[in-house]
């Protein structure tokens, strides 16, 4: 498996691309956990949540495991015409 | 003067305001305001976890009691980007109504037909109510139609380039064309622009940059609202045919002679 240059591949962690960014989390982390720690104590209002091109409601955040290499999606909505 | 339905929905107003590009957000509020717009356009974007100054979610500002709200895909290349930001849309502003976009490049921002096609196919099947932004080609927008498409939004001109309605025959082809509302979706830049496509028939009119970018966007708001209240008035009450040459409105009977 190829890694990301920068982000050495430690034991206990996983790369995840989150909104383009790789970034390394502790192993066996739930989408849930994930968004919240994102999210840095923000409300989950108004967001959506894609992995790896699908998207995943709310109700369901807590029960989807993250994997090696997904791909993670935080979007909202912001002005547009 | 009668109202905007689409999908079995009535607007107040036949005026769809986007809501991007204002010098703040104090005067977007007066200009959508101003504009008596009950529906307008955001669009879906990564949110910025890095900064707490990211830009704000643009729902913070709006009442949705207030606003019917219409996510666009804007910046999709491909049916399949387009399709997921669709879904991203309703997931994050539980509605199922969307402005489809699905652009072929950078400088025209012209619609990929092909890329249009497919996606609109695939969200009606996921239950979508698609307004596609669309090339003024009445083919086209007969196609979108017969696939279910709540309305289709022909462009007047390129987006943001106030250049007006280019083709208001074929604006009028795919009026008399199709039986679900047209609104044209870009091109407009001044209120003459605007009522001159609602006296085409025209059942309501989406514009951004032309608020947005004027030099007092709350004022071109009010002369828009006005503008597209006109031009409809005008339409409904059908006006007069062209003839080359006078006819004299005064009577002709009764004249004095010398």
């Amino acid at each position: 498996m190829i890694y990301h240059d920068s982000i050495k591949k430690q034991s206990d962690t996983m790369n995840i691309t989150i909104n383009g960014e790789v970034i390394a989390v502790n192993e066996q982390m739930k989408l849930s956990e994930f968004v919240e720690l994102r999210l840095s104590g923000k409300e989950p209002r108004g967001i959506a949540v894609a992995l790896n091109d699908m998207i995943i409601p709310k109700s369901k955040w807590n029960e989807t495991a993250l994997n090696e290499n997904d791909n993670v999606e935080i979007v909202h909505a912001v002005q547009g015409g | 003067m009668s109202n905007l339905i689409i999908a079995g929905k009535e607007f107040r107003s036949r005026l769809i305001v986007g809501t991007s590009r204002y010098p703040d957000p104090h005067t977007m509020m007066q200009a959508l305001e101003a504009s008596g717009t009950d529906f307008i356009t955001v669009s879906i974007r990564r949110l910025n976890l890095k900064s707490a100054d990211g830009q704000e979610s643009i729902m913070n500002m709006i009442d949705r009691k207030k606003y019917s709200i219409l996510p666009n895909t804007a910046g999709c290349f491909t049916a399949k980007e387009a399709v997921l930001t669709a879904q991203l849309a309703r997931e994050a502003l539980e509605t199922n109504w969307v402005k489809l976009e699905v652009i072929g490049d950078d400088e025209t921002l012209f619609p990929d037909v092909t890329e249009l096609l497919k996606a609109a196919e695939q969200l009606l099947a996921d239950g979508f109510i698609v307004l596609p932004y669309c090339n003024d080609d009445p083919i086209t927008c007969r196609k979108l139609a017969d696939m279910g498409c709540a309305a289709v939004m022909p462009l007047g001109a390129p987006i943001g380039s106030g250049m007006g309605i280019r083709n208001p025959y074929n604006i009028q082809i795919i009026r008399d064309l199709i039986d679900i509302p047209v609104i044209v979706d870009a091109g407009v830049g001044t209120a003459s622009d605007a009522a001159l496509a609602m006296e085409l028939g025209v059942d309501g009119i989406l514009m951004n940059t032309a608020i947005a970018g004027a030099e007092h966007p709350v004022k071109m708001a009010t002369a828009m609202k006005l503008a597209i209240e006109a031009g409809r008035l005008a339409f409904e009450a059908g006006r007069i045919p062209k003839r080359l040459y006078a006819k004299a409105s005064s009577p002709v009977e009764g004249m004095i002679n010398s």
